[in-house]
């Protein structure tokens, strides 16, 4: 990144006017680039950054959600015994397994949407329409849904019969949970991705297409040569949020394990997230609730630092 | 030749049409489920068996105060994306165009926060509120939420790509930095701001875990966190729920309408392809 | 540069925190002295979860209470469910703003009583003006000597059947042991309709396990030979494809399978008549004491009010409790279906509900639950293991399952 002097107090324009204090400093990069970065920094100094160290902090303690005033310094123990509980891996595989699922497939299935949407066809828009509703629509509310819909006996299920799915009702079977979980989120998330890369495919010149099109290019090479370097350098964007927000999943966690234990059935549904809730709010142990999402975070940082070393291109 | 080209877009139909239907099915469901009565749901019924009870009853019922979740979630979005569409593209812009000491810093404050789960700072910024004694206030539902990383990053993305020549230009017209902002690229940034109020609408709208930790009396209620409390109370009524669900997505949806249309004009009118 | 910046940031974290602690409240100062009657206004909250019956209760009780106690404003908190009422209080507890008063049930209080959420009554009582002789159940409140609730109701586990779809198989007369239960489960099931719903939910299991003369022991005997055959029974009942969970064919809880004539029969409480009334009025269902298995026994549900440790103005709350359990009250609850600890009304309850008549003798040998203290991690594993054996073909015995529950329990 090059700094450059960009202080016009050095060029002025013709007629050379005296600049007033206000304007000197309105010039400024470095005086408005913090002047703008303030409000952010100031909200969140206070509401992320000084929770975040509260719960880092906790992380180390011994500490009874009922009676906090009462915690213990405990070092390194909390983390101890996260890594010696199995449950907390295979909270961590179930957390790995939704988003290996999931991620990919709403990507591409936000890319297709959106191009199929940008094309030249009757209804463009009622289809934009149709394909963003899930985005927007409350998470507990689409869970309500779908659990009517893929109980045992209804019509979704017998047509996935077809395809060799038994005849279950999807969240209450340990095999189909997690999957019905990831179909809720792609469903979601979906739509969401095809704004992105909506917005994206605005950017690129219609006459391109054209062009190309003059000089013999199929339908194939437009996509490849043309479409994907300009949807290349958004889908970073959009594969990262989604895995960020498919690692935070759990609304609808929740409201499928209602009146049994979290990550039901028997832990198929388990993930970090649950993890955190059973043992830092169910059990009240706050200490050992907040070790756990320290080192979920720490997970999700390598993983986003791994994408970005394989998608970004970009600095 | 014609016959292939025939074919393609045929397909090309299809895929959109089935696609289309699997993704409104859904919706469809719940829209008939909340025009019946419980008796009915599940099968289909004719048009004399619709009713709009499922409604009336989220209105009328003094156990509920239903207008109240609609004002206090109305409240609640408005201030946040009025705070998004001023913290964010500031600092998006600060982030994209000016040169200022520790930039490279905040950037990754900005992505570094981006990835923490809510759930690590839910309870000390619970426990942060009560000891304000903010809780049960709009402040808590609000002042928190009144920047995002996810949108500052977004707008980041967008601002790299306006050419510098339009910085240049202005400053040569004698304007300010701030100017420049405000005056410039702020409304050439009309078709992300536009998204991004879009997507904020909705996250804020819709967000259930943050309102119910931080609110929990009823008259605090935001719209999804108080029908999902009558859902626990009346014993899984299947058609209320529904009814509920629909109360719940359709300002959304015609906030999304009214604007798509600004999406557009937006797209269409942006000069930035020269 | 660096150094400039980690400057600012240090600066920043100084602002936000003196930002976040000028709010500080103070924690409020508990009365020292309980003995003294105040004549100052004072407001005590009770936070309950429940029906919008129970609801309608209290709002009258609001009106009511001041012409007892003229210096008690009531404030009625309602909690959208027990999940939700064990998640935030907590949290409301470490922010000083739970309720003075909460309505407990005995299933699962003790983990809370043992972790010194709940102050004991024991010296409030006198200057709160109750008399515990009047109550059935205080015992069952008693924890180390010490007395943590006002008894509100007592009742024991109940067995309902569908008394239409029983009839009209032609079964005759009512089982009463879980033999006869599991034939006649195996008579009713159809493609449609299971013979028994059985809730992988500790209250249930647990009933199973009394009836066959076994219990948890609050952690020491979970998986003792008793316990392990009760556990086969529910198991076998799956096996034979004449039990159901209510998950599995997507409903939240027995009541739903129950109430949707998807199962005949089920284990359940009294909460039944009031879900019932208005989930499906048109269904004549009997009900009847536990099964036994090899004796006479089943799991006593108390609920209770118990006061806050952090709360303040204790003696009102408790005086609150005791009037929401005087007879005015409590023959409001009795309407519902809750068996009232007031000695004077026991009689009144089979009264006003008759349909649980034949339950009463379940209340002469109904006992506790006895879950270990860490109950809530109890019943997570207890339902884990079930679970992954009913609903995920993990195919493990019954003594498998209890030994792993035993194992986090030692």
């Amino acid at each position: 990144m090059s700094v450059s002097r960009n202080n016009s107090k050095s060029i002025q324009p013709y007629p050379y006017k005296k600049q007033s204090w206000f304007s000197s400093f309105a010039d400024s990069d470095n005086k408005v680039g913090w002047l703008f970065i303030l409000p952010f920094l100031i909200l969140w100094a206070w509401w992320f950054f000084y929770p975040f160290v509260q719960s880092f902090i906790r992380s180390f303690q011994d500490m009874n959600f009922a009676a906090m005033d009462e915690a213990k310094f405990i070092g390194l123990n909390n983390f101890i015994q996260i890594l010696q509980d199995p449950e907390f891996f295979q909270a961590v595989l179930h957390s790995l397994q939704i988003v290996l699922i999931a991620v990919p497939t709403q990507t591409l299935l936000g890319l297709l949407m959106a191009l199929l949407v940008n094309q030249k066809i009757k209804g463009k828009g009622i289809f934009r329409t149709i394909f963003f509703i899930p985005y927007i629509t409350s998470q507990i509310a689409v869970t309500t849904v779908f659990m009517m819909l893929f109980k045992q006996g209804t019509f979704l299920t017998n047509f996935f019969g077809i395809f060799g799915f038994g005849d279950v009702t999807w969240f209450a079977d340990t095999s189909y949970a997690l999957i019905f979980v990831a179909i809720l989120f792609i469903f979601q998330q979906a739509g969401f991705s095809m704004i992105v890369y909506l917005a994206a495919l605005q950017e690129v010149p219609k006459d391109l297409y054209e062009a190309a099109g003059i000089d013999g290019a199929s339908k194939w090479d437009k996509f490849r040569y043309i479409t994907v370097p300009f949807v290349k350098p958004i889908s970073f964007f959009v594969i990262s949020v989604s895995t960020i927000l498919g690692f935070q999943i759990y609304d609808q966690i929740a409201a499928i394990s209602r009146y049994g234990a979290l990550g039901s059935p028997a832990g198929a549904t388990s993930t970090v997230v649950t993890y955190f809730y059973q043992h830092g709010i169910r059990y009240m142990n706050i200490g050992y609730g907040s070790a756990a999402v320290l080192l979920f975070f720490f997970i999700i940082l390598i993983i986003t630092f791994l994408q970005k070393k394989l998608l970004d291109d970009k600095e | 030749m014609k016959a292939r080209k025939h074919l393609a877009l045929f397909a090309n139909y299809a895929i959109i049409i089935v696609l289309g239907l699997l993704f409104i099915l859904p919706f469809i469901y719940t829209i008939y489920t909340s025009l019946v009565s419980t008796r009915d749901i599940n099968k289909l019924v004719g048009i004399s068996n619709w009713t709009f009870d499922n409604y009336i009853m989220y209105f009328t019922n003094d156990a509920y105060n239903v207008p109240r979740w609609f004002l206090n979630t109305i409240i609640m979005t408005g201030a946040v994306i009025v705070g998004n569409l001023i913290v964010n593209p500031l600092a998006a812009f600060a982030l994209a165009k000016l040169n200022f000491k520790g930039k490279k810093t905040i950037y990754w404050i900005v992505l570094a926060t981006m990835m923490v789960p809510y759930h690590m700072i839910l309870i000390p910024v619970y426990v942060n509120m009560a000891n304000l004694g903010w809780l049960n206030t709009f402040l808590a539902l609000v002042v928190p939420f009144l920047y995002q990383s996810l949108y500052i990053f977004m707008l980041r993305q967008f601002f790299v790509t306006v050419p510098n020549e339009f910085m240049e230009a202005a400053r040569i017209d004698g304007m300010s930095k701030i100017g420049l902002f405000w005056k410039i690229v702020y409304p050439l940034a009309r078709s992300p701001l536009i998204t991004m109020s879009i997507l904020a609408f909705a996250g804020t709208w819709n967000s259930y875990l943050i309102p119910s930790t931080l609110t929990n009396t009823p008259k605090m209620y935001v719209l999804v966190v108080g029908l999902n409390s009558v859902k626990d109370a009346v014993f899984e009524n299947t058609a209320l729920i529904m009814a509920g669900v629909v109360l719940t997505t359709l300002p959304i949806l015609i906030f999304f309408f009214l604007f798509q249309k600004q999406y557009i004009e937006g797209i269409s009118s942006s000069g930035i392809k020269g | 540069m660096k150094k400039k910046m980690s400057m600012l940031l240090i600066t920043m974290l100084t602002i936000s925190t003196i930002l976040a602690g000028c709010g500080n409240k103070e924690k409020t100062t508990i009365d020292a002295n309980p003995a003294v009657k105040s004549t100052t206004p004072v407001t005590v909250s009770l936070g309950f979860w429940g029906t919008a019956q129970d609801l309608g209760i209290y709002q009258q009780a609001v009106k009511d209470i001041s012409a007892v106690h003229p210096n008690i404003k009531l404030e009625i908190k309602q909690y959208p469910s027990s999940e939700q009422f064990w998640n935030t209080l907590p949290g409301e507890i470490a922010a000083g703003v739970a309720p003075d008063l909460i309505k407990l049930t005995n299933e699962g209080a003790f983990e809370y009583i043992h972790k010194g959420l709940f102050e004991p009554l024991d010296e409030l009582i006198k200057p709160a003006g109750v008399d515990l002789s009047l109550y059935n159940g205080v015992d069952i409140w008693k924890v180390d000597g010490k007395q943590y609730a006002l008894p509100i109701s007592t009742m024991p586990a109940m067995f309902l059947i569908n008394d239409d779809m029983w009839k009209k198989a032609g079964l005759g007369a009512y089982p009463k042991t879980w033999d006869e239960v599991q034939v006649a489960a195996k008579k009713l099931t159809t493609k449609d309709v299971h013979g028994i719903v059985i809730n992988i939910d500790a209250f249930h299991i647990t009933n199973y396990v009394k009836s066959y003369g076994g219990d948890w022991g609050y952690g020491k005997t979970i998986n003792s030979p008793e316990n392990v055959k009760a556990v086969q029974k529910i198991l076998d009942m799956y096996k034979d494809g004449s039990a159901v969970t209510p998950k599995s064919i997507g409903y939240g809880w027995d009541g739903e399978v129950f109430a949707n004539n998807k199962a005949v029969m089920t284990t359940g409480g009294y909460w039944y008549k009031g879900y019932l009334k208005e989930a499906n009025p048109d269904l004549h269902y009997v009900a009847l004491p536990v099964p036994e298995g090899t004796v006479h026994n089943s799991t006593m549900h108390s609920d209770g009010y118990v006061v806050l440790k952090d709360g303040k103005n204790k003696v009102e709350a408790l005086q609150t409790a005791s009037f929401l359990t005087s007879e005015k009250v409590l023959t409001e609850f009795v309407k519902v279906g809750n068996n009232p600890s007031l000695k004077s009304l026991s009689s009144k309850f089979f009264e006003v509900n008759p349909e649980f008549d034949a339950v009463k003798p379940a209340i002469e040998y109904s006992t506790d639950f006895q879950y270990p203290i860490e109950t809530k991690k109890f019943i997570d594993e207890l339902i884990k293991q079930l679970e992954g054996t009913i609903l995920g073909g993990s195919n493990k015995t019954a003594q498998e399952i209890l030994d792993k529950v035993q194992e986090q329990f030692k």
